[in-house]
Order: C-alpha cells, then structure tokens, then sequence
C-alpha cells in the first residue's frame, strides 16, 4: 500500500474496486489485524485493528472463506461464536439469514463453493457488527445466490450497518453500492458514487437515428456544447451533455430532418473502471478525492 | 482468555487428528509395554533354561511394575508421538488457513495460542492419565490371568509417575507446537521434530559417551532429559534391559527443571511468533 487514504462512512455501503494485486485483500487484512502496516495509523471504528474491542463490533470475510474440514458449517459458527464471545445460538440465526440451514449439519469439506461462500458470509454476521467487511462475498455463487446476498447486502445497508465490499463484478457493485473507491498498485485512484465515476469519463454521448444522416451531421456540427458528432453505422454519435438532447433536437427537425430516435449513451462503470486503472493513465487520486471529502468520520473507518 | 480455552478445546475435541494420535499412542503402549514382554514370556515359559528370563518378563507386565514400564514407555516412544500431536493441533490451522477465522473474532492473538497452549496441556494430561490407566488396567487383567498377587504401587509413586510422564508428553508436544508456527506447516514441524528428537539428540547422547564435554549438552535436551526423568521416577535404562530412551539417573530435579524450561520456552515463543508474525 502506497498512503492510501481511505474514509468509510457510517451506515454506508462502500464498493472497494481494484484490478489484481491492487492491494484490496491486503488493505481488508490490515483492517481487521492480521497484517500489519509498515508505517501510518489506522483506526477502525476509532480503535486499532486487531483489538478486542474492535473485532468485536467487525465481520469480515477476507479471501476464500476458510474454515474447519471436518466441522460441520454449524459447529464451525459455534467454534468462531465461542471465540467471539457471542452466544452458540447466534449461529442458527446467521445460518438462516444465508439459507443454510438444510445443510448445516454437513462436514464443511462437502460443500460447494457457492456453500462455503454463504457459510463465510454467515461467520461475518454472527457478531452482529456494525462494520462488515466482505472480499468477494459472491464468488462462486450461483445467480440465485447471487441474488439473495445483494438483497442481505441491502436490507444490511438500510439496517445503518456499514459494509466494505470488494468485488470484480462492477454492476453488482453498480446495484448495491452508495459509493465507490477505486484503488490501484495501493493506490487511491478515484472515489465517488458510481455516477460520478463514471461521470469522470467526461461528456456522454448520444445516438440520434436521423435521416438524412449526413445533413444532421452537418447541422450538429459546431453546435454549441457538441464536442464530436461521428457517423457510425447510418447513425451519429454525438459527444455532449446530456441535457443538450432537446436542444439538438429540435434543431434537427427545424432544419426538416426526421429524428427517428434520439438516446442518451451513458459511460458505463467498467469503462470507468478500466479506464481509471489503465497502466499508462498517470494517478488521479489528487483530483478526485478532493471532491470526496467526506462530512464526518465518526463511527467511520480512517 | 475463557472464551479463547474454550474455543480451543471445542476445536480439538472435535479434531480427528487428536483421538488418531491417542489412539495409536494408545495401542503403542499397549503393545510395547505390555504385549511384546508378555508373548516373549510365553514363548520362554517352556525352555527351563530361560525360566528366570520368563519370570524377569512376567514381573514386568504386573501391577508391581507398573510405575517402571509405563514411565518408560514415554521418552522415545510417547516423546515422538507427543511431537506429532503438537505439531498436528496447530499445524493446520495453517494448511487450512483457519487462523484468518479465529484471529478475527475477539481474544487478541496472545489469548488464543495461551488458549490452545492450555488445551494442550490438558491433552497430554489426558493421555498420561489414560496411558497409566490402561496398563493398570491390563496389568491387573494378566495378575488375575496368571494367578499373581496384584501388588499395586502407591498411590503417591504412581501421581509421581503420572505427573512425570505429563511433563515429558508436555515438553515433545510444546516442541511440536513451536515447530508448527515457526515453519507455519504441520508435516515440517513433525519431520524436523523427530529428527531433531529421535535422531540428533540421540547422536548427541550417543558421542557423549565417548566425549565428556557433551555430557553438559546432553543435560539440557529435550529426549534425554526426558529418558533422565523415567530414569529417576523408576524405569530402567536401556543399557539396563529396560526401555530405549531411558536413562540412568537417581536425581530428577535436573531433568524437570530442563522439561519445564522446555515447556515455557517452546509455548511463549510460539505464542510471540504467532502474535507478531502476519497472516495469509
């Protein structure tokens, strides 16, 4: 990690966002202790990592969940409740929430990677916490299960728990996230919602179906607030705020040509995404974060 | 500091690995202790000429020597059953990168190998209890067989025994536990926790029979402090007709002082590697 600088607020649902080996699993070990930083300070709910007092009131799930073979998925819940100080019968609970429950008496060496993710999900859960840090809660899920734990990643998120999530699948991160960070070679790249990571592309673009093609081309030219107008496959792409879509078309029909479809094409997440952590792009962590100071950090992670 | 014994005894009990190395600890004590000295008694019975080599071994396996043939049995053979077990309750925790989950509950990292240090004391006790108990058991079962008086030892001498062979498990599986961390692998530790035990402690003590000075060195390792030990509680010595690993000794204030040293020495520096070091 390289000064990364990174606020979670509380009752938020952060998307952490990285290419591999970014550093996302190494910043996620570090915030629940188990690796130590080489230098600068870092508080997790206003305690160091690794604290009884922090880890009590943390759940993670960090990596591959990693739990005893030979254990049932329900006596691995009890094992990491009793470690926890959490009463065994916390462990049903959580098993539910992840529906589990048919299968929790089985040995955790049987189950499925999709079964194992749940089972990790459930062990974040079991405290209770109020932050929930999850890396790749989804992997190996099926689109079902997929499903149910966006919605538990939700209804967590309007319960005011706070959850870092780290994921590669960008429009689950889209859908679940109030707000992303971007990091690269443990670095801050970008931070913002998800609109405005992607609104950092710059203009979007608009596809207008008009006919004759070349003469909108020609009217929109010069157009005030039109960057580029290109003519692709009969139709033209034209680079502008979106706001500007009446505007130019009504520009278009005054000028007697028929605009048969006129649609905004908005910048989606992944080539943002891509596009903040392309090798020769130099960091942008200056520029965006300034804009992302956050109004408080209390309860927060810093 | 509760929750985290707790725990650890939660995980243990329920660890395959735990009763399979009983088990066959078990089996070996049986076997070696009992068993072997009983059929070559058998087989010497009829010979006349071997009828106080018959009688020698019948002895053994009676409740009068219970005390010196279970002691004994503990520094070769249980040492290196004890290094695998130690080895074993942490080591894959390691393999299955389980430590991620446990580190991550609540108890700092220093509670949770104080923990499983516990519980692992309470493990050798365990088996040092079980062990006698067993060889009371069927040394009792052969008296009865043979027609023997049952000449039981005192109640203090066997505690003594007991308590001997705990301190000797303890030590072998501290050691085990300590080659765990530090190599962070189970099947590591256990090879070089045997070698280290069974093959260079056993040289050492080997040439300091020939060399003088390495009587001082000799003092201070884990398998002949341990034969030392057996040595002084009753067993006889190897170069005696009594079990490989034992040792001559009248004195076993040396040799439990060297155990003991070994028990903390391997627990705390285990425990601080553990703390310190990162995971995953």
């Amino acid at each position: 990690m390289d000064g990364l600088d990174l606020r979670v607020h509380e009752g938020e649902v952060l998307g952490f966002l990285g290419p591999n080996g970014a550093g996302k699993t190494t910043t996620m070990r570090m915030l629940v202790g188990l690796v130590r930083p080489t230098s600068g300070r870092i508080e997790v709910l206003g305690r160091p990592p690794g604290t009884p007092e922090q880890l009590a009131r943390v759940g993670a799930l960090i990596e591959s969940p990693a739990f005893y073979p030979h254990l049932s998925g329900r006596d691995n819940l009890r094992l990491a409740a009793r470690y926890a100080g959490v009463p065994e019968r916390a462990a049903d609970r959580v098993l539910a929430e992840v529906h589990l429950t048919d299968r929790a008496g089985s040995p955790f060496r049987t189950y499925s990677l999709g079964m194992k993710q749940r089972l990790g999900v459930a062990a974040a859960l079991l405290k209770e916490p109020n932050l929930l840090i999850l890396d790749e809660p989804t992997n190996g899920l099926d689109p079902a299960g997929v499903t149910d734990i966006r919605e538990l990643l939700r209804a967590l998120g309007r319960r005011g728990r706070t959850v870092l999530l780290s994921s590669h699948v960008l429009g689950e991160v889209e859908q679940i996230c109030d707000r992303i960070v971007v990091i690269d070679a443990g670095r801050l790249v970008a931070d913002g919602t998800p609109d405005e990571l992607r609104g950092s592309l710059g203009q979007a673009v608009l596809v207008i179906d008009a006919d004759p093609a070349d003469r909108a081309a020609d009217c929109l030219r010069g157009h005030d607030g039109v960057r580029s107008v290109e003519l692709v496959d009969g139709r033209l792409r034209v680079t502008t705020d979106p706001a500007l879509a009446a505007t130019l078309n009504r520009r278009l029909v005054e000028a007697g040509i028929d605009v048969r479809e006129l649609r905004p094409v908005r910048h989606s997440l992944e080539e943002a995404f891509l596009t903040l952590t392309a090798p020769a792009r130099p960091p942008m962590a200056e520029e965006r974060t300034g804009r992302q100071e956050p109004a408080t950090t209390t309860g927060g992670l810093r | 500091m509760m929750a985290a014994v707790r725990a650890a005894w939660f995980a243990d009990r329920k660890r395959p690995a735990v009763w399979t190395v009983t088990a066959t600890w078990l089996a070996l004590a049986l076997v070696f202790g009992i068993g072997v000295p009983y059929l070559v008694h058998l087989a010497l019975a009829g010979d006349p000429k071997e009828a106080s080599s018959a009688e020698s071994l019948l002895a053994a396996v009676l409740p009068g020597q219970l005390v010196p043939t279970g002691i004994g049995l503990f520094p070769l053979f249980g040492g290196a059953i004890l290094v695998i077990l130690g080895a074993l309750v942490v080591g894959n925790e390691y393999r299955w990168g389980t430590w991620n989950l446990v580190f991550t509950q609540r108890p700092r990292r220093a509670q949770v190998m104080a923990g499983q240090a516990v519980v692992l004391c309470g493990l050798t006790l365990l088996i040092a209890v079980l062990t006698f108990a067993l060889l009371a058991l069927t040394t009792g079962a052969l008296a009865a067989a043979e027609g023997r008086a049952a000449d039981w030892p005192s109640a203090g001498r066997l505690a003594a025994a007991a308590t001997g062979a705990w301190l000797i498990c303890t030590a072998h599986a501290a050691l085990g536990w300590f080659l765990a961390i530090a190599f962070r692998s189970a099947t590591t530790a256990i090879a070089v926790g045997l070698i280290w035990t069974l093959v260079l402690e056993n040289a050492v003590s080997a040439l300091a029979l020939a060399l003088s000075p390495l009587t001082v060195v000799q003092k201070v390792l884990l398998a002949p402090s341990s034969g030392a030990l057996a040595g002084a509680l009753g067993a006889r010595s190897q170069f005696d007709g009594g079990t490989p690993g034992v040792l001559e000794s009248s004195n076993a204030l040396v040799p439990t002082l060297v155990l003991l040293g070994y028990v903390l020495i391997m627990f705390a520096a285990g425990g601080w590697l553990a703390a310190r070091r990162d995971v995953g």
